[in-house]
């Protein structure tokens, strides 16, 4: 439950602020949730990077999914890579960020108190 | 409770910033950029966000400061503007803001690159590219036209207004919006001024006149004696007619001038290796009234271009009450310059001639600080350039300017060491308002209206088509062009001597123009412009042949044309090259030595009615053939390291052709010409057997480039026919960079294709949905739409509130 929690708010949390803050905004979210949230250490991570996941890999398939894959064969051929792994980047690239911001948020929480 | 170690929390704190920082910035591997890879894949802002929805639905309304009126922007189905403004600083301002809303990055860069200035985006790289630009004059041209421009009462709040509107929207932009350019190569917009409408224009002067053949031939020159090189390299060869015969004479004569005491040198430099293609041409022509179908005067263009991603050329519709007009904008100019009005048409191609001469100079000193002019020593000056690399330190180069313009190639740029301190005086030094005269040409009613729009066209120099639906026909070759003695500047010129100087200019009044021929109709192809019966003397190294004579002997047949005729002359792939090539080649072979595979490949060109299509084989064998045989003939000529200019292929093939000047190459050159061509066959039939047989397809390679060179973003292989010889001029990734057609009735229709699309954005349908209309003989029929006209179906409107 603590995970589910911890993804959903990063996920609400991390898209609020990416809206205004750049991509580091993602790191930030899952620091705010790990900490507030107190869903523990493994968890920290793991429900702040399936939420960093669930965010930049959802909003990644659904600009593609509007724009009938037309950029993201081309990206994808600047990378070497296929359109599948390029998803797959995105939503990974995402998921550090928010998981490694989430464990951070617990332990600062840890130090502290 | 036990207080946990420090430690591993800052040890996570690290790992993250780390991680941070290097998804943040730009690296580099190797000679592979790669861009901040956290802000690209971030689909907040990153790449994602220029993923355009297929259903965009366009901004019913935004707001553009300093109008005086709202202005509508309709956009049909293929995203063309149709722009209604009330007034000239409105519609300029719409024009500015709505180019950069589709082509930010592409003006943006284009002005860079004019500027000398690319280094700062891609780094050390383009060193020698950004210092050819600021050493060739860009920047004296472009700052000279610029201050021209901006003392003209009319063009300079107009230009101003135009650099507001992509200023308006360049502020409107966060890291999320830009174009994805700016994502990958990691750089941002800089604001637009009338001096980089000044650069793009001068990016067009140097596309098209800034090549000349002078270092070659000073050399061919020496080493072959004038006989031979006047036999290899003719001033003008004969069998071709000018863009303006001399129908009956010339009502004016020419102001003389003296040609001064023969200068011969003999080395001057290796390669001038910053040269335009000059290639870069077009066709065009316009069929008077009596001859077409329905009475109504036809026009169409195409000009031969490099073909990129995004396109050279945006199509848009300009709206006020005083004047409507739709055509061809270059991104970064005001107003379109290939078009057509509710009253006329009008069209280019370059008018081939040698505006770029080398002075060689004699310094007074090592310090270079002043030169020999007649008798006296001459100060130069000099003008700093400073140059911005990324990731290293400024390059700072000091150019000595004289009166024949800036010094080139001297010790610090070109042969190590130099062999000569060479100048370019270049028309694209002098001031040019042709920003004025596409204003005032948008708005013509008349031809005395073209006529005297065209006063303020200066460079570069293009043969203007006209038509109207009054019926007049025309064709000009406007320009400014230095009045030369005979021969001056086809070789290195000694800039110590004043008689070497450019004397002055061809008068306005003096301009090749020819109005309503009896032939019925008037075409340019980048052929010589006049014959020996204009009263000055006309020279350029590198003129056109083939498509020219395919079109005047097209548009002389007793036919009544019609529209559907225009647009298959424009497509049409007929080689006459490759036809008078196999005319004189395949007689010269021998026959004798051929296996069954050489006769095979003989008699299938023997059949080939030269038309250059992709899935075929002939235009690819003759293709291959031909040039491996002129570069072992001409290879004799030779004597490195210098720069050396190879004969026309139109020359060789006269020379080829006629046993005379066959033997009397053959002798001086001490070459067996029949044995050359045999061998060369032989040597085809050899690697085709070899490696298979190839399509032309597949040797033209027929393609659209993006402009950074980003190869996913480009598009190979495209079904094509047409070579650069042929009226369809497709060659590589140069060729016909936009197809037009007018019929000048009530009010005219047009018909158009593009290579591209109208958006440059890679991310959106429109990138290059107009390309597969422009590789086959489809038109789009351009919808000139009236001030009360609701959007088109598919189409959209924006306002844009004052």
């Amino acid at each position: 439950m603590k995970i589910l929690a911890t993804c959903l708010v990063v996920t609400a949390l991390g898209g609020l602020l990416g809206l205004v803050l750049p991509f580091w905004s993602l790191a930030l979210a899952g620091l705010v949730v790990g900490g507030l949230l107190r869903p523990g250490g493994w968890p920290a991570f793991v429900g702040a990077a399936l939420g960093g996941m669930l965010l930049w890999g959802g909003l990644a398939v659904w600009a593609d999914a509007a724009n009938a894959g037309i950029l993201s064969a081309r990206i994808a051929a600047v990378f070497g890579a296929s359109v599948g792994m390029l998803k797959l980047i995105t939503a990974v690239l995402g998921g550090l960020l928010a998981g490694l911001g989430g464990l951070l948020g617990h332990r600062l929480r840890r130090s502290i108190s | 409770m036990q207080r946990p170690s420090l430690l591993p929390t800052l040890l996570i704190a690290l790992v993250l910033g780390a991680f941070i920082w290097v998804l943040e910035h730009r690296h580099v591997f190797g000679d592979d950029p790669v861009p901040p890879l956290g802000r690209f894949f971030s689909p907040q802002e990153g790449f994602w966000t220029n993923a355009t929805p297929v259903d965009r639905v366009m901004p019913g309304a935004l707001h553009l400061h300093g109008l005086s009126a709202p202005v509508r922007v309709v956009w049909d189905d293929a995203q063309v503007p149709h722009i209604f403004a009330r007034n000239d600083s409105d519609l300029y301002r719409a024009q500015g803001y709505v180019m950069a809303t589709q082509r930010l990055w592409q003006m943006d860069f284009v002005a860079r690159a004019a500027a000398g200035r690319v280094s700062e985006v891609v780094g050390a790289v383009a060193i020698d590219f950004d210092r050819a630009q600021r050493r060739k004059g860009m920047l004296i041209g472009a700052e000279a036209s610029h201050d021209a421009l901006m003392a003209d009462t009319v063009m300079a709040p107009l230009l101003d207004a135009y650099a507001d509107g992509v200023n308006q929207y360049i502020a409107s932009l966060g890291y999320a919006d830009l174009p994805l350019e700016y994502k990958l190569l990691d750089h941002r917009p800089e604001p637009w001024s009338p001096l980089r409408s000044a650069l793009v224009q001068q990016y067009m002067v140097e596309n098209l006149s800034g090549w000349d053949r002078d270092v070659e031939d000073t050399h061919a020159r020496a080493r072959l004696g004038e006989a031979l090189h006047a036999l290899l390299y003719p001033v003008r060869p004969p069998g071709v007619v000018p863009t303006v015969p001399t129908d009956s004479s010339w009502n004016f004569t020419a102001e003389p001038v003296p040609p001064p005491a023969a200068y011969d040198p003999v080395e001057v430099l290796q390669r001038d290796a910053h040269r335009s293609d000059p290639t870069n041409g077009s066709n065009n022509w316009a069929v008077h009234g009596s001859r077409t179908a329905n009475g109504h005067a036809l026009l169409a263009n195409d000009t031969h271009l490099g073909l990129n991603f995004p396109p050279i050329w945006f199509p848009v519709q300009l709206t006020t009450p005083e004047h409507r007009v739709f055509g061809f904008t270059i991104p970064g100019a005001c107003g379109v310059i290939i078009g057509h009005n509710e009253h006329a048409a009008f069209g280019v191609t370059n008018a081939p001639r040698d505006t770029r001469d080398w002075y060689h100079i004699t310094w007074q000193d090592a310090r270079r600080l002043a030169y020999r002019d007649g008798e006296a020593w001459r100060p130069a000056t000099i003008r700093v350039e400073r140059i911005q690399v990324r990731d290293a330190a400024d390059v700072v180069d000091s150019v000595r300017i004289t009166h024949h313009g800036p010094v080139m190639y001297d010790e610090h740029f070109g042969d190590v060491p130099a062999r000569a301190q060479l100048a370019l005086r270049w028309m694209g030094h002098e001031p040019s308002l042709t920003q004025k005269a596409l204003y005032l040409n948008n708005r013509v009613k008349s031809h005395a209206d073209h006529v005297e729009a065209l006063r303020y066209f200066s460079a570069p120099a293009q043969n203007w088509v006209f038509a109207s639906k009054e019926g007049d026909i025309s064709m000009r070759v406007q320009g400014t062009f230095p009045n030369k003695w005979p021969g001056q500047g086809r070789f290195i010129l000694d800039g110590a001597d004043p008689a070497h100087a450019w004397q002055g200019f061809i008068p306005f009044e003096h301009t090749a123009t020819q109005v309503n021929p009896a032939r019925g109709f008037v075409s340019s192809a980048n052929q010589h412009s006049v014959d020996d019966g204009y009263p000055y003397w006309f020279y350029n190294a590198h003129l056109e042949y083939y498509r020219n004579r395919t079109i005047n002997t097209t548009l002389e047949e007793d036919r009544r044309w019609t529209v559907a005729d225009m647009q298959q002359l424009q497509h049409s792939a007929l080689d006459l090259r490759a036809r008078e090539t196999l005319a004189v080649l395949l007689p010269l072979l021998d026959s004798t030595r051929l296996g069954p595979e050489g006769r095979a490949v003989r008699s299938q060109l023997q059949r080939w009615d030269h038309h250059a299509r992709y899935q075929g084989e002939e235009a690819a064998v003759c293709h291959l053939w031909y040039d491996s045989l002129r570069a072992d003939l001409w290879a004799t000529l030779q004597r490195p390291p210098l720069a050396f200019g190879e004969p026309t292929p139109y020359n060789t093939n006269r020379i080829l052709g006629d046993s005379t000047l066959r033997a009397q190459v053959e002798a001086a050159l001490g070459i067996d010409v029949r044995a050359m061509v045999t061998r060369s066959f032989e040597a085809l039939v050899q690697r085709r057997a070899q490696a298979g047989a190839r399509t032309w397809g597949q040797v033209n390679n027929a393609r659209v480039t993006h402009l950074a060179r980003i190869s996913a973003f480009s598009r190979e292989g495209l079904p094509v026919d047409g070579c650069g010889t042929a009226v369809n001029a497709q060659r590589g990734n140069h060729g016909p960079s936009q197809r037009f057609v007018v019929e000048l009735s009530d009010p005219p229709q047009a018909w158009y294709q593009l290579p591209g699309g109208v958006s440059g954005n890679p991310g959106d349908p429109h990138y290059d949905d107009l390309l597969p209309e422009w590789s086959t003989m489809t038109y789009r029929k351009v919808l000139f739409l009236g001030a009360a006209d609701d959007a088109p179906q598919g189409g959209q409107v924006t306002v844009l509130q004052p």
